[in-house]
């Protein structure tokens, strides 16, 4: 079997492994992606891992996205050419989260420890957050709060490098190397006071149409508010621009992200997941 | 005049003289910020109001000036005006100073304003009314009433306020510093011990002591400061050193920038433009800029290193740049000092 690094160039020849919402990210600074090829040179298994703390001299560890091959063997293979890589990388600690019994199956018996727990990711609708919208009861937003697609390219670096030196990146490990437009701007909000960014809400669009919330923060005197009226914007802006069946995800990665689905949402739950780690030293 | 008097005297008159070569010395200081100059004038102005009224009030007492009962409440109604606009401008000062954010001001405009001009109100009421306070002819007093007390209450309110939200801030941001909480805490002693406690009217001597640590904070500031780019100098580096040895600065990270010594202060606001909060611009040669920071991550600082570049490429300045990451084991002591040794 022959192994190979997976790009943006070559990811739709293994689009039967991997997804088109993974395969989004392959570019980004931290992901990395190697292939399986069979006999033929056909593809028959991908792995996708992102790295974390791979620039500081914190441990540098591995998230396991995603594993898939045509049988066992192509995946207990990927995970062999998985760890070499890491070496290179001086990776200590994988770990992963998945709700495939037969993944979380192949994983243990590879190493890695397992447990079910309720996974960090919930699913909002449109509707719930048409129920928000109520629950906001903001009838017109003042003038500093509006989508990020108002902010020039100095403003949005600036609050970006302010976040980052104040150690705020979010969910987004390269948040540094995002630039504005991979964000959806038009339902992603501000609050801009004195001409200088405060407060953000980062909203990225997947492929599959699916909203993924990045970024949350306020930096300003004036958090408590601005953290509020960005939210409830970006709530509107989700509503009035996207139908009914849309999904808005928010990974619970943070005890103050919990807190604040507990308090807006009925009883959010993650789906039970499967949770795993295994030391690379 | 009584003993009473003369004390009063001579302590409002020190105030207005201390005052006035106070006013004079930032009227000469070179402060980058304008609106914070302006604002401190107004401070110092208002206590030199303050203390002439305390000062006329007390030749009124004393029978000096002679007066009859309109023109003592008018004298009495003047003094409480400016101790009001004295704690409302105080409290504008300290929240700009701490925030430097006009909207802020703006959006909190109600809250920080409607008491005390509430305050001012109930002064303009009471010259007919009395309802706060009168004035004795025969025994030539002012007779407070118990509704008087809310007055009092809501400048001290201000007053500590104040140093509540100084000392948050204090531990959040440490670009406080420079900014200690004993002028904060000078004006409330003085109000509630002295004034409240002895006979004498030392509120003016305590606001100007205040105003005093205040100015003495900011050419303390300029010390640290290089004079033609604004951005620190070696001996603010020398107090980061000794920070870092107490383990009270978490170093992780430098950023330095070599740009020619013709261009440095043609650069100095284009640089300050990019540069992020919670981190030190230390000018440490002709020619070099280090920035200390927080940060452990090659992202930010390539991106603030990116950022400058393209800035100053733009003015046409040549700008060459490199950081350093503290490693895991290292201490952040040797980490400075070997990349000092090395630059």
């Amino acid at each position: 079997m022959k192994f190979t690094e997976i790009t943006s160039e070559n990811v739709e020849e293994f689009s039967a492994y991997i997804d088109a919402d993974t395969a989004d990210d392959l570019d980004r600074t931290f992901f990395r992606s190697i292939g399986a090829l069979g006999d033929d040179d056909a593809p028959v298994g991908a792995i996708v891992y992102e790295l974390k703390n791979s620039e500081n001299e914190d441990d540098t560890k591995s998230r396991i996205i995603l594993l898939e091959g045509i049988d066992d063997e192509v995946t207990e293979q990927l995970l062999d050419e998985y760890k070499k890589e890491l070496s290179e990388d001086e990776v200590t600690e994988s770990y992963y989260e998945t709700s495939n019994e037969t993944l979380y199956k192949l994983l243990s018996d590879n190493g890695f420890s397992g447990e079910q727990e309720e996974g960090e990711e919930i699913s909002v609708s449109v509707e719930d957050l048409r129920k928000l919208n109520g629950v906001f009861k903001v009838k017109s937003f003042p003038e500093y709060i509006k989508s990020i697609s108002e902010l020039s390219t100095l403003q949005y670096r600036s609050f970006i490098k302010n976040c980052l030196f104040r150690g705020k990146y979010g969910i987004l490990e390269d948040l540094s190397y995002l630039p504005k437009s991979w964000f959806e701007t038009e339902v992603s909000s501000c609050a801009v006071v004195d001409d200088t960014v405060q407060g953000i809400l980062l909203i990225r669009k997947n492929p599959s149409g699916k909203l993924i919330a990045q970024l949350y923060v306020d930096i300003g005197p004036d958090s408590r508010r601005n953290l509020l009226l960005i939210l409830a914007y970006s709530c509107r802006k989700i509503t009035e621009l996207y139908p009914e069946g849309t999904e808005v995800i928010v990974r619970r990665h943070s005890d103050a992200v919990r807190k604040l689905t507990d308090k807006l949402l009925s009883d959010p739950k993650g789906d039970k997941v499967y949770c795993g780690t295994r030391s690379e030293e | 005049m009584s003993d009473v008097g003369y004390v009063s005297l001579y302590v409002n008159t020190v105030a207005i003289m201390l005052c006035l070569g106070v006013h004079v010395l930032v009227w000469k200081f070179k402060m980058k910020d304008i609106r914070e100059k302006r604002v401190f004038l107004y401070l110092l102005g208002d206590i030199v109001v303050m203390s002439l009224f305390y000062i006329l009030c007390t030749f009124r007492d004393d029978g000096v000036i002679p007066c009859n009962k309109l023109g003592a409440m008018f004298l009495e109604t003047g003094l409480e005006m400016a101790i009001n606009i004295f704690a409302l401008i105080w409290f504008l000062y300290v929240d700009y100073r701490m925030f430097h954010s006009v909207g802020h001001i703006k959006r909190n405009a109600v809250i920080i304003m409607v008491p005390l001009l509430l305050a001012v109100l109930m002064n303009i009421i009471n010259i007919p009314t009395k309802f706060l306070f009168d004035y004795d002819m025969s025994e030539m007093h002012v007779v407070e009433t118990s509704f008087y007390v809310f007055l009092d209450v809501i400048r001290l309110a201000y007053f500590i306020v104040s140093i509540i939200i100084l000392v948050i801030r204090k531990r959040k941001d440490e670009r406080m510093k420079f900014f200690s909480i004993g002028a904060f805490i000078i004006p409330s002693v003085f109000y509630v011990f002295l004034y409240y406690f002895t006979p004498f009217p030392t509120v003016s001597l305590g606001l100007t002591i205040a105003v005093t640590l205040l100015y003495a904070e900011m050419v303390n500031e300029k010390c640290y400061q290089d004079e033609k780019t604004g951005f620190y100098n070696m001996l603010y580096l020398d107090y980061l050193k000794k920070r870092i040895a107490e383990n009270k600065y978490d170093l992780r990270s430098i950023l330095m920038f070599n740009v020619p010594e013709s261009e440095m202060e043609k650069s100095s606001p284009l640089i300050t433009k990019q540069l992020p909060e919670f981190c030190d611009t230390i000018r440490c040669g002709k020619d070099k800029l280090i920035i200390l920071s927080r940060v452990k991550d090659k992202g930010p600082l390539t991106m603030l290193s990116e950022d400058v570049k393209m800035s100053l490429e733009e003015a046409g300045i040549a700008v060459e740049s490199s950081f350093k990451l503290k490693k895991k084991n290292e201490t952040a002591e040797s980490f400075l000092e070997d990349f000092m040794r090395n630059a």
